[in-house]
């Protein structure tokens, strides 16, 4: 759906920002996609992103991944806003459904990360306000300790259970419908 | 975990191990809590009430027996968890105002007393209200939304069904009856429904074809007007309130059939029950542990309860979860119906279902209040409601 978003695409080139990860690597992107980032936005209403942003938190793998949804997103950003207008056009519609059926398809490919990276995405989204990308993640995680045992949780995230015995057993006892 | 690799809770600060816990379901945020101390002090801390999913606190529900002391209805509060109702005083109609949806912890009222006619979409744990502007159509068949339940700022929608005049029911037609079980429809062009009718025992009032749908966001603080449900021709069964579930606000219809909604008012589809029921049995609608729920007795003579799950939302397809005979006197009369008109009968069953747990409650002999858990078939009786006429004599000293 390369042709939603192109001609706002188009009309924002000029406008480039440069990104800088923690291990000194550059990464040119449009406004419209840095501006995903509540952080990075604030930064540019400030005028302070000449010479580029650097973002001492971030590291180039990580920030390839989180720029990667920013530009997608964009796209679709702007696509909504010029369907906005046309919102009766149940042609229109269709296509806007199959796009967002693609987007979804795009977050879910997105998120076949491991778990090191997963929050590492979680930490990104985190310091660079990024609404959309912190809720994918964190709701990807809630979903893998959905329906799982806390010994299962336990295992999964490397988690130490510093709870004696007798504190579990209590918690347990409080909601034990839940356990079963 | 601070080394690199692997991945662990303990690797994100509070805040963000706080945003993994609020997207949870209460049922797993109990089990979360036994996974170590830090993860249970967190889920536990009031600093993050606001933010974490709660446990059921009880069922409110609607007396629309007239009185001379409170009006046409009285509202009250059957507690089912450790946390009491706080109540609708702090509404500009005192506590008299009428609660005609509920989601996600926000009330949507119908203003009674003083307020008359004014409609309310409120907190009743935080005390904070909006008060709703008048719609084009006027207040109808409405429905509440509301997101982020957990979030700093709840958004919600509101929508009002604009309904036609009653059609004229005819008869009871065999092929629709056979066309509903089995393989579901979802029904996008609306004609799903062909024209049968099922003599029914509501009340004719209660019943209308949806004309028009006009959406109220709390972001624009508007009304805006749908282009869907147009030609639905569905009627809601009005009353019910209606459940919110996977962004989507579903509602029953007369023709057995589920209206599903989408909140911002772009999209609507249809999708079929799972069983033909009796005459006029609308059953219950509900949703526990992330399904869509549906409860319906088998025939009009018995007391045999099914409950059904929507399996696969996209597909329509539901399956029977469970079974299950109440053993409560013969002579059964509710009185109650969770939400708003007297639609029930005589042998109608109300189930409403726990969010969270295996259970459903049933109120019987409308003052009667019982749970039913489904897994071990434990009835429990969670409260009756005693008649309290002051006296003002003293008591022999």
């Amino acid at each position: 759906m390369a042709s939603a978003g192109s001609g706002d695409e188009k009309a924002a080139a000029a406008a480039m920002i440069t990104l800088i990860s923690s291990d000194n690597e550059k990464f040119e992107v449009t406004e419209a996609t840095a501006t995903l980032s509540q952080t990075i936005r604030h930064m540019i209403e400030d005028g302070c992103t000449d010479g580029g942003v650097p973002l001492p938190n971030v590291t180039s793998k990580i920030l390839a991944r989180v720029i990667e949804y920013c530009k997608k997103h964009a796209t679709a950003a702007a696509g909504e806003e010029g369907s906005s207008s046309s919102f009766s056009d149940a042609a229109f519609l269709e296509v806007d459904r199959a796009f967002l059926e693609e987007l979804e398809e795009f977050d879910d490919a997105f998120l076949e990360v491991d778990r090191a990276t997963l929050f590492d995405l979680i930490l990104a989204a985190n310091y660079l306000d990024i609404k959309g990308l912190l809720n994918l993640t964190c709701q990807k995680v809630a979903d893998s300790v959905k329906g799982k045992t806390p010994e299962q949780i336990r295992e999964m995230y490397n988690i130490v259970n510093d709870l004696t015995p007798e504190e579990e057993a209590e918690i347990r006892r409080e909601t034990q419908w839940a356990f079963e | 975990m601070e080394s690199g690799e692997g991945g662990g809770g303990g690797r994100l600060p509070e805040e963000l191990v706080v945003e993994i816990l609020r997207r949870l379901p209460y049922r797993s945020l109990c089990r979360a809590r036994c996974v170590s101390r830090s993860w249970h002090d967190l889920s536990c801390h009031p600093d993050h009430r606001g933010r974490l999913p709660q446990d059921l606190a009880g069922l409110l529900y609607t007396n629309h027996n007239p009185s001379h002391l409170h009006g046409d209805f009285s509202i009250r509060f059957a507690s089912a968890g450790p946390f009491p109702f706080p109540g609708l005083g702090f509404l500009p109609c005192g506590a008299r105002a009428l609660p005609l949806d509920c989601c996600n912890g926000i009330l949507l009222c119908r203003g009674g007393g003083g307020g008359g006619g004014c409609h309310y979409v409120c907190n009743p744990a935080t005390g904070r209200f909006t008060t709703l502007p008048e719609p084009a159509y006027g207040f109808q068949a409405l429905a509440l939304a509301a997101f982020e339940p957990h979030g700093a700022s709840p958004r919600f929608h509101v929508l009002n069904f604009a309904r036609a005049e009653p059609v004229q029911r005819a008869f009871f037609d065999d092929a629709d009856f056979e066309e509903s079980d089995g393989d579901t429809l979802s029904d996008t062009d609306g004609d799903a429904y062909c024209g049968g009718e099922l003599c029914d025992l509501c009340e004719e009032s209660s019943k209308f074809s949806v004309q028009g749908l006009e959406v109220f966001s709390s972001e624009t603080g508007k009304w805006v007007e749908s282009q869907i449900c147009r030609e639905s021709r569905v009627r809601l069964v009005e009353g019910m309130g209606s459940v919110f579930i996977n962004g989507f606000v579903n509602l029953l219809t007369h023709e057995r059939k589920v209206l599903v909604v989408d909140p911002e008012g772009q999209a609507c589809h249809l999708i079929s029950l799972p069983v033909s029921s009796w005459f006029g049995f609308v059953g219950c609608l509900g949703q526990s542990q992330g399904f869509l729920q549906y409860s319906v007795q088998e025939d009009c003579t018995c007391t045999m309860m099914q409950i059904w799950t929507l399996k696969d939302f996209k597909k329509g397809e539901w399956i029977l979860r469970h079974r299950f005979e109440i053993e409560v006197a013969p002579q059964i009369k509710i009185l109650f119906d969770y939400a708003g008109n007297a639609l029930c009968s005589e042998i109608f069953y109300v189930v409403v279902f726990h969010p969270d747990r295996d259970l459903v409650f049933l109120p019987v002999e409308g003052y009667k209040l019982l749970s039913y858990n489904l897994i071990n078939t434990e009835v429990k009786e969670i409260c009756k409601f005693l008649l309290y006429v002051p006296s003002y004599a003293d008591l022999v000293k």
